[in-house]
């Protein structure tokens, strides 16, 4: 992790790159990383808005199905009691017991994702999110996939970003606090990486470059094309020992020079996940993880370099007006 | 500028519990996600307590290996005449409903729909149901030799670590049945799992192989509410 939108003068530019004298060196360039300014604060943004997104889609797709999975006659019977105790957890499931606190659970939930994505009071939408999330969660664990999983961890270190434009001063701890979470998410996600990668060396079908010929036989997921394509030799291949090499790589190429290209190979990555395995909701949490990585300076000289094409192409459709007299 | 010292005191310790969390966090995290080995297995209390409750996680996406088969859900409804002649003549041939395959087309329609997830809850209930734990494998293997004790046990330690998967199995297909608006008309409801094997690597292009296996006969869930994924399905 690098980089920062407003960085002091004499504030370490990365941490991966800090170059000082030793151990010292480098403690004080972490203590200077961690306190001087917030980081990542595009990135955090950007996260914040995928996984809003995909809360979003998911209550829409839920709605007319809340009754049937989390309602009291449903087909969850899970119970909060797991992770608050008996007392609390006894109090708490009380929300389970009527079909009308269930749907109010999703309304709280859809309020959260509109916050994240328009930024508004993010610290409060971000709670609004996690709470019924959970009790969802807790009630039908079997519904759960992996890309819930990544979000709902995101959103549990996202609680301690500081809210979207917020000023705080230099040093203090709200930055402190937010640099800890902006290296939590990160750690999160190069864990998800690296865990998926070494699961999957010790499958067979991964190291003999067969795994997404398989992949594609799963009538659940896959797109009809895709099991056509699946069937060339060259493209489950190179599939299957991609995602292999991408994944166990991914924690070493995100803090080297190849970071910017490992996140828009990355994004392709997660594009064609979404598109040909039609698994859009945890697409869109791993682009959002994907695109946190990108540093505030990257994103400024992105959004001048865009601006730049656009006044440009702007500068060509403007027709030729009538000549000086 | 007296009270700033304590204030200050009081920031530097936030600071270094914070770094503190972090490390530990993601120390236990790794534990967590490690296969069993000596190490792990040591704290494994504590992980349960921290990581396994407030932080679950498991990224074996499609792995070890991806699972590749095709795994359809059929339900047959039963009422008390047909669940007298299940005993004598075994289960009935006709009106099986497949409750995955709709699903699955569904999803191939639209992305942005439920199925996906719904046919995936199907998929882990019926995996959950298949699976048996290291402990049991003793037991089957005695019973196999022979040993009627150990079927005894076999068999009562298999559903109770199967009742879980079968209350959910039991229960989408009782939606379905709400849906139907037959669900009053029935009492019982019978369960398959039809898998379907896709070749081979080696043989990509031949048919895939069908296998069925019969996963009992529960009795139907009352009160279930219509799932509302199958209102458009008429009884035949």
């Amino acid at each position: 992790l690098s980089g920062a939108a407003r960085l002091p003068r004499g504030a370490p530019e990365s941490l991966v790159n800090a170059r000082g004298a030793g151990a010292a060196g480098l403690v004080g360039a972490a203590q200077r990383w961690l306190g001087d300014a917030p980081r990542q604060t595009t990135g955090v943004r950007a996260l914040q808005i995928a996984i809003g997104t995909m809360l979003f889609l998911r209550v829409c797709n839920d709605a007319p199905f809340a009754s049937f999975l989390w309602g009291p006659h449903g087909l969850g019977w899970g119970s909060t009691r797991t992770i608050l105790g008996a007392t609390l957890g006894g109090v708490v499931d009380h929300v389970y017991e009527s079909d009308v606190s269930v749907y109010a659970l999703l309304g709280c939930l859809a309020v959260g994702a509109v916050g994240l994505i328009l930024g508004y009071r993010t610290s409060l939408a971000t709670l609004a999110a996690l709470v019924p999330y959970a009790l969802l969660e807790q009630r039908l664990p079997q519904y759960v996939d992996r890309g819930d999983s990544a979000a709902r961890l995101a959103l549990l270190y996202l609680l301690f970003v500081l809210p979207s434009g917020a000023r705080p001063a230099p040093g203090s701890l709200a930055v402190w606090l937010h640099n800890v979470a902006v290296v939590a998410i990160g750690l999160q996600a190069a864990t998800i990486y690296a865990a998926a990668g070494l699961a999957k060396l010790a499958g067979s079908r991964w190291l003999d470059g067969t795994a997404i010929y398989h992949v594609a036989q799963v009538a659940a997921l896959s797109h009809p094309a895709f099991v056509e394509v699946a069937r060339q030799p060259l493209v489950t291949a190179f599939g299957s020992y991609a995602t292999l090499v991408y994944e166990l790589l991914f924690p070493l190429a995100i803090i080297s020079p190849l970071r910017l290209p490992w996140i828009a190979v990355g994004l392709l990555f997660h594009v064609a996940i979404g598109g040909l395995m039609g698994l859009v909701t945890f697409s869109i949490v791993m682009i959002g993880l994907d695109l946190f990585f990108v540093t505030d300076r990257e994103y400024a000289q992105l959004g001048r370099w865009a601006a730049g094409r656009w006044r440009a192409a702007l500068g060509q459709r403007r027709p030729a007006g009538p000549g000086p007299p | 500028m007296q009270w700033r010292d304590p204030r200050h005191a009081l920031s530097s310790v936030a600071k270094a519990a914070a770094l503190c969390w972090l490390a530990g966090h993601f120390l236990l995290i790794t534990l967590y996600l490690l296969p069993p080995w000596p190490p792990r297995q040591a704290v494994r209390g504590l992980l349960d307590l921290t990581v396994g409750r407030h932080f679950e996680q498991n990224w074996s996406l499609f792995a070890p290996d991806p699972i590749g088969s095709n795994f359809a859900l059929l339900v047959r409804g039963l009422d008390a005449a047909e669940l007298a002649a299940v005993a004598r003549e075994g289960l009935p041939a006709d009106r099986w409903y497949d409750l995955s395959a709709p699903l699955w087309d569904g999803f191939a329609q639209n992305r942005l729909t439920a199925y996906e997830r719904m046919s995936s809850l199907q998929l882990r209930g019926v995996l959950a149901y298949l699976q048996e734990e290291p402990a049991e494998w003793a037991w089957a293997e005695s019973c196999r030799r022979g040993d009627p004790t150990s079927c005894a046990l076999h068999a009562a330690e298999l559903e109770r670590l199967r009742l879980p998967a079968t209350i959910q199995l039991v229960r989408f297909a009782s939606a379905f049945y709400a849906d139907l608006g037959l669900a009053d008309q029935l009492s019982y409801v019978a369960l398959r799992l039809r898998e379907t094997r896709p070749p081979p690597w080696s043989e990509r292009g031949a048919a895939p192989e069908l296998v069925d296996i019969d996963l009992g006969v529960y009795p139907i869930e009352r009160g279930m509410p219509r799932s509302g994924l199958y209102v458009g399905e008429r009884a035949n």
